[in-house]
């Protein structure tokens, strides 16, 4: 194998690729976070209006919230959960809270390691989402949740992105949304690997093989599992391919892998892994500002 | 094999589309009959409003009246067109701070509120914000037009 023995040099410049890829990622989640911060309920709205009106046995009309729904099953479908990586508004304010809290413990407890739930637990709270969408599914096809007001912690979310404050009826929105903060800030993509209903139908999703990411197990260091530990949902990369669907394409582990290691076949064609990032980030932008998900055009 | 994963996934999805395709048609099929029995009623009713308003004035003086009510993310201002003493349309021509998707949903109200010539409407489950800002603001628009 060509990497053997790695130069340092060779190590430097990846170290620097990796530092203006962490600023690209941070950027791009940035422009997402402003430009489309409604753009994840409006795509599970698509899934509670397909229900709601299999519920009633109605005819399936084409609306904006189903369109929504499929631009980005479809994108999903093609590139991975590329949308929950660096897109989703409500991901981006969950690494946000985390990142936060880490500052906070650090800086003033003084604390090493930052506080997070046990390994040992995780694959077992990743299937509560399963669970949550189980249930969302099942209120919308009886009719009931329509009548379900001010329950959204979404809503009370998306209403604070246009600054300004819930309105009293969305009390339990409200408490649930503040809960859901404080797991935020105690593990990593806390709602998006736990509890997220999008999430979920995303992880039932086919990703085409040449966009899943995949380690080249043979070179690995032995005993390594580098890539696992910096996962923000666990998974060391074709380990188990049915966790596979939890993968969010975040790319943490191809960025910490000590030998690189770690791809994705597409890579053969755009070998460059910020130009890779930013061609779907561009490709996302434009689908997106299509099916309107933008808020300022 | 390599990417039985995928190819599971796949087929389920695949189950998925192709029951919502059949469940598609046979509504497709009901509606078409149910539709049919309602356009004959509509038919009648018709008849029925266009003897009545001959010897009644209509629900609102003509005229265009413009009103402005919140909306999701800002206000939401609408102009009502009324002649014949009935609404005639409406069109809300300042949306800036609603969400495209969600606005687009809520526009189903102002269709509903031309057709019933009133300014109640059912609200679109998950466009809340956008479908009671526009209600509000044609409510507004038609507090100046009601016939005393």
């Amino acid at each position: 194998m060509k990497q053997n023995n790695e130069l340092p040099a060779a190590a430097q410049k990846r170290k620097k690729h990796l530092r203006i890829k962490t600023a690209a990622a941070i950027l791009i989640r940035l422009v997402f976070f402003v430009l489309m911060p409604a753009a994840f309920a409006a795509g599970f709205n698509g899934v509670k209006s397909l229900v709601t009106s299999i519920g009633k046995g109605e005819a399936l009309g084409m609306n904006g919230f189903i369109l929504t729904l499929i631009g980005l099953a479809g994108f999903t479908i093609v590139f991975g959960r590329f949308f929950c990586g660096y897109v989703c508004a409500f991901g981006t304010l969950g690494d946000a809270v985390y990142a936060l809290s880490g500052l906070i413990q650090k800086k003033i407890f003084k604390r090493k390691k930052q506080i997070s739930f046990p390994e040992k637990t995780v694959p077992f709270l990743q299937k509560i989402k399963y669970i949550i969408l189980f249930l969302i599914v099942i209120l919308c096809a009886v009719g009931v949740y329509g009548n379900l007001k001010g329950y959204s912690p979404w809503d009370v979310f998306s209403k604070l992105t246009t600054f300004k404050l819930p309105d009293e009826g969305q009390l339990i929105g409200i408490i649930l949304l503040i809960l859901i903060i404080i797991g935020m800030a105690l593990q990593k993509r806390f709602f998006c690997q736990f509890l997220c209903p999008m999430g979920a139908v995303f992880a039932f999703l086919p990703v085409m093989p040449f966009s899943a990411i995949r380690s080249h197990k043979d070179s690995c260091l032995k005993g390594c599992s580098a890539c696992r530990k910096n996962c923000p949902v666990h998974i060391k990369p074709g380990e188990d391919q049915f966790r596979d669907g939890e993968c969010i394409a975040c790319e943490k582990c191809m960025n910490t892998c000590p030998k690189s290691n770690i791809s994705r076949p597409t890579q053969m064609i755009i070998k460059n892994e910020i130009v890779s990032l930013i061609f779907r980030a561009l490709i996302f932008l434009a689908m997106g500002s299509f099916l309107g998900m933008c808020r300022f055009w | 094999m390599k990417h039985s994963v995928f190819l599971i996934r796949s087929l389920a999805l695949l189950l998925v589309l192709v029951s919502v395709w059949c469940y598609q048609t046979a509504a497709i099929h009901r509606s078409e009959e149910k539709e049919q029995v309602r356009a004959e009623a509509l038919q009648i009713k018709d008849r029925r409003e266009a003897e009545a308003s001959k010897t009644q004035q209509g629900k609102y003086i003509d005229g265009t009246y413009e009103g402005e009510a919140e909306g999701f993310g800002g206000p939401i201002r609408v102009r009502v067109n009324v002649s014949g003493g009935e609404i005639k349309g409406i069109d809300v021509y300042d949306h800036a701070k609603e969400d495209d998707i969600y606005f687009g949903m809520a526009l189903a109200v102002t269709e509903q509120m031309i057709a019933a010539n009133d300014t109640q409407a059912d609200i679109v489950s998950s466009a809340t914000f956008s479908s009671e800002g526009i209600i509000h603001a044609v409510q507004k628009a038609l507090e100046k037009a009601v016939r005393t």
